[in-house]
């Protein structure tokens, strides 16, 4: 990693905001659950536009009038995201700019706002056309199926962030120890404990 | 959606009972698929998951939606003319939408507490373990 970047990140982690997050008890829990909040509204709103132009629900609402409904709790939804998230990532920067789901979650973020752009290439230049039908021209309905499943694939690499991030740290058990004998199992099948996670 | 529709913030070219049979169906599909993954969760990590103060409130806030949700299904199907022209109106039951979606942020927010119920201090089964 170049030095530049190595420097930028620690500085980042080391101002006043993420220290104050990282060092407070309850800063950092409750903007997580204001990012899932806001992601559940993200993926729950997009999800009712994406099964609309597949033509699964809603069927018989015009699109420009749903969209135009909905949208708007969705742009609002996904800048409550991108704050909370850009706070959580202040705390830890350096460990979140390495982690392989942050990295795949970041480029899946991307990639949907690609998908966007090519809905509004081709299905949404000839919307008016089918803005009545029940579902969208087979464009429209391809960005809608790829739409759900980035969504749903930035969702999990959210949680496995959470999982392979934790600042928790779990002692190792003392020497001797068999976890095989306090389960009444036959040692010899190995130990296992649950890895720590948030 | 069913809550905005209620306030009059959202889905206003839908009638009531358009709105409840578009996400009705999902709402209870969702609760279902919430229930098995958390009882799945919960066989995982019964002490993670049960010794905490966090876990017991969400689950009494869960208990408190279903119920606001099958009595206002019930209610609307009894009297679905009622709840389009005057009931949606009624200031108590904008309030009730309110509190509905307020009681489902909480359950949100106690849900991502679990992995941190140290936060609730002495009230915590976990901080006395």
């Amino acid at each position: 990693m170049p030095m530049d970047v190595a420097a930028i990140l620690k500085s980042i982690e080391a101002s006043g905001l993420a220290t104050r997050i990282r060092e407070s008890l309850f800063l950092f829990p409750l903007i997580e659950s204001t990012h899932v909040i806001g992601l559940a509204l993200v993926f729950g709103t997009i999800a009712i536009i994406d099964l609309r132009l597949l033509g699964m629900a809603s069927t018989q609402r015009p699109f420009t009038r749903m969209a135009s409904d909905i949208l708007k709790w969705t742009w609002a939804a996904f800048a409550l995201t991108a704050l909370t998230g850009s706070l959580m990532f202040i705390t830890n920067a350096s460990v979140y700019y390495h982690n392989f789901f942050f990295r795949t979650k970041m480029a899946l973020l991307v990639l949907t706002g690609m998908n966007l752009l090519v809905f509004e290439r081709t299905a949404g230049r000839t919307i008016h056309g089918w803005d009545r039908d029940p579902s969208a021209p087979r464009s429209g309905k391809t960005v809608a199926a790829l739409s759900l499943a980035i969504w749903i694939s930035i969702i999990v690499m959210g949680r496995l962030i959470g999982f392979t991030t934790s600042r928790a740290v779990v002692a190792p058990p003392p020497a001797g120890v068999n976890f095989d004998d306090f389960l009444g199992t036959p040692s010899g099948g190995g130990t296992s404990a649950t890895p720590p996670h948030d | 959606m069913i809550c905005l529709r209620i306030l009059g913030w959202a889905g206003l070219d839908q009638t009531l009972r358009q709105t409840t049979s578009r996400f009705g169906p999902w709402l209870t599909g969702g609760l279902w698929l919430m229930l098995a993954t958390g009882i799945l969760m919960v066989i995982g990590e019964p002490v993670r998951e049960l010794v905490t103060f966090s876990f017991w409130l969400k689950m009494f806030l869960v208990a408190v939606s279903t119920l606001i949700a099958a009595s206002f299904q019930i209610n609307r199907r009894k009297h679905e003319r009622r709840w389009e022209e005057t009931l949606m109106q009624r200031r108590s039951i904008q309030g009730l939408a309110i509190l509905t979606f307020l009681i489902w942020l909480g359950i949100i927010i106690l849900g991502r507490l679990i992995a941190y119920d140290h936060i609730w201090g002495p009230w915590s089964p976990a901080t006395k373990a």
